[in-house]
């Protein structure tokens, strides 16, 4: 059994006439041939069974029977009997649609890109293409075979039609309103903004695309240069042409510039010299004219070396820009430098005049400052003397200051003294009250005037006593000191603690301690 | 489990048109899925929630490779079941039903949930973290895919 695809293939697997097929109407007369023949449908594409004007059935990878026609069923067709079998062929997988876009950015930038816009027909939703088919528009390009036939009378779909109508409202809600919301630079690497872009394409073309049966898988761009990274590649490339010049032009000039620089100072110190020697006398009848021919010469003889030390420093340079610069460019600088130099040499010459007369006006303004500095130094001598009298009568202040508070510092610490002296005598008293020594001496002075006492009370006894009369025998032998002690002897004796001759007993009569 | 159009059983000579009705419907499923996931989307772009859009993206991601793995896959048998040329013991049956089953419950699952989230979300109901359900609701789909995965390489095991 023969079979029918939709699409056309050659030997070799290649779609004939591709022009973007996504969906064919085929009515059953345009199943041709005699012979019957079954239908294939592939995966990735699905099969709208319309029968009798109604959506019947959407098959997949599938194979339908005894559909194609043939013979029986053209013959059935041309006598108006039987059923009407249309076929709506779609291709499932997805599609892949470019949209150029050309937009300004919030700060008023062009950007331009390229977006893809990945859909599907969902097998699921099939039917719903056939909203989008029977308004496609109707090709007329003079394209001999059946698919031609197909395309020219509006039975075919193909990603243009869909491109097409897609377009205008994808610019007009999301490329356009999206990139409005961003700056030129914010542009670079932002996936953000991509993202946002899909989602807003999911839910702006939420409506046209169920409507058309279509799903939007994804949605990307690939953005082109804008005007802002136009200028930062133009500034950049400044930026490195400027950077390799100006290394060029110092390496060429900072030789030259060092060599100026060292003739004038050697210049300078030969004048300064030269004119400290007219100054001083050394010079003998030298007069500042002829200084100033000599100058002369050494200037011409200066300008001759730096004129020699330029060749060679040219040559130098030339050889390690060679590379980097052209010969025009090269000798564009070279004339130009050797105007600079010509301006500098005139320069030194006009600088050596100048240092002339400047050197006139100095040794009169060092004489000046001469005067000047004799007066500032009596003046300020005369300020140090003042100074020093203000010190003087300042240190006699300090000294009587000084005096006064030794004064009072000594009536204080005599103050104190007393002060001391009398707290510490009362602390001994306190302490004495208090000291056991105290006590036992106390104790003993009442011991012994207890002694005392009792011995006064024994004499009074002894006293109170009739007693035999002593009779008083003048003579030889006895003094009135010995009649008043009577017959007994010497009754006294010394006192070994307080060293008193006191009368024997147990205790001393005059201190108390034991004899 | 919903009624599913020529899903009767698995009879002679009906194999091959029973497998297609189970894979619409679960691209069916898929399909319910995705326009919840969008309105969510919808909705949570408005309120200006980037994370939920974000996730609200992944989620459909998952559903849409889903979609093409389930349009795109083996369709089961060379021959009709108890043919000359194959004959299939009563347990494989058995076990590819209870994949179906698997996979569409999963999918319905997903369905619901992503009908509540949303509900949830245009009530505005506080505490709600819908970053993390809609975690929860890819996980489901990845789950369902993955169960779906086990009933093919079973298919590509019968053959």
């Amino acid at each position: 059994m023969m079979v029918w695809t939709w699409k056309e293939f050659d030997n070799k697997g290649n779609v004939v006439n591709d022009v973007g097929m996504v969906a064919r109407l085929l009515s059953q007369t345009d199943i041709h041939g005699i012979l019957r023949q079954d239908v294939i449908v592939n995966p990735g594409e699905a099969c709208v069974f319309i029968k009798d004007g109604k959506i019947e059935d959407v098959m997949t990878q599938t194979r339908l029977k005894e559909v194609g026609g043939g013979f029986m069923n053209w013959l059935r067709g041309k006598m108006s009997v039987g059923t009407n079998v249309n076929l709506l062929f779609i291709d499932t997988t997805p599609i892949d649609l470019q949209f150029p876009i050309a937009a300004t950015t919030k700060d008023y930038a062009e950007i331009k890109g390229a977006c893809t816009v990945r859909i599907q027909i969902i097998p699921e939703n099939a039917t719903k293409i056939i909203n989008m088919m029977r308004r496609a528009p109707v090709k007329s390009d003079l394209v001999p075979g059946f698919l031609w036939d197909s395309v020219r009378t509006g039975q075919v779909l193909t990603r243009e039609v869909i491109q097409s109508r897609l377009s205008e409202e994808l610019v007009a809600t999301v490329f356009t309103a999206q990139i409005a919301q961003y700056t030129a630079p914010e542009f670079r690497g932002n996936v953000e903004i991509l993202r946002n872009m899909e989602n807003q394409a999911q839910l702006e073309m939420r409506k046209s695309l169920e409507m058309w049966g279509l799903s939007l898988l994804r949605l990307f761009t690939v953005w082109g240069k804008t005007d802002f990274d136009g200028v930062m590649a133009a500034q950049r490339q400044y930026s490195m042409q400027l950077q390799s010049w100006d290394g060029v032009q110092n390496l060429y000039h900072s030789g030259v510039l060092a060599d100026l620089r060292r003739q004038q100072e050697k210049a300078m110190t030969e004048q300064a010299d030269k004119w400290a020697r007219v100054r001083g006398g050394v010079a003998g009848e030298e007069s500042v004219t002829t200084q100033r021919v000599i100058s002369q010469k050494d200037r011409d003889q200066i300008a001759a070396e730096a004129d020699v030390k330029r060749q060679k420093t040219t040559a130098t340079g030339l050889e390690d820009i060679a590379t980097m610069r052209t010969e025009q460019e090269v000798k564009r600088i070279d004339i130009q430098h050797g105007q600079d130099m010509k301006m500098k040499r005139d320069g030194l010459g006009f600088e050596k005049d100048k240092q002339m007369t400047r050197l006139d006006v100095e040794a009169r303004e060092d004489e000046q400052d001469a005067v000047q500095m004799r007066r500032l130094i009596e003046m300020k001598k005369d300020m140090k003397s003042h100074s020093v009298d203000q010190d003087i009568r300042r240190h006699a202040g300090i000294e009587m200051e000084s005096k006064r508070l030794d004064s009072m510092t000594a009536i204080e610490l005599a103050k104190l003294e007393a002060e001391k002296a009398k707290a510490l005598a009362q602390a001994d008293a306190e302490k004495a009250r208090y000291s056991m020594e105290t006590f036992t001496r106390a104790e003993d002075r009442e011991r012994a005037h207890q002694y005392q006492m009792t011995g006064l009370s024994s004499n009074m006894m002894q006293a109170s006593k009739q007693g035999t009369p002593q009779t008083l025998v003048q003579g030889g032998g006895f003094t009135s000191t010995s009649i008043g002690h009577g017959p007994g002897g010497d009754d006294t004796t010394m006192c070994p603690n307080c060293g008193e001759k006191v009368r024997k007993g147990k205790f001393c009569l005059s201190c108390g301690a034991k004899l | 489990m919903g009624l599913m159009n020529t899903y009767y059983t698995y009879v002679h000579g009906k194999r091959k048109e029973d497998d297609i009705a189970v894979r619409k419907r679960i691209v069916s499923e898929i399909q319910k899925s995705r326009t919840n996931i969008i309105n969510m989307l919808e909705e949570s772009s408005v309120s200006k929630q980037k994370e939920t859009v974000d996730f609200c993206r992944r989620a459909v991601d998952e559903l849409d490779g889903f979609a093409n793995e389930v349009d795109l896959s083996e369709m089961g048998h060379r021959y009709p079941f108890f043919s000359i040329q194959r004959t299939t013991d009563s347990g494989a049956i058995e076990k590819l039903v209870g994949f179906d089953r698997t996979i569409i419950d999963r999918m319905q699952n997903v369905t619901e949930a992503t009908l509540r989230l949303h509900d949830l979300m245009i009530e505005r109901k506080a505490g709600l973290d819908a970053t993390t359900e809609l975690k929860k609701v890819r996980q489901y789909i990845s789950n369902a895919r993955n169960a779906y995965k086990d009933r093919r390489d079973f298919i590509r095991g019968l053959r």
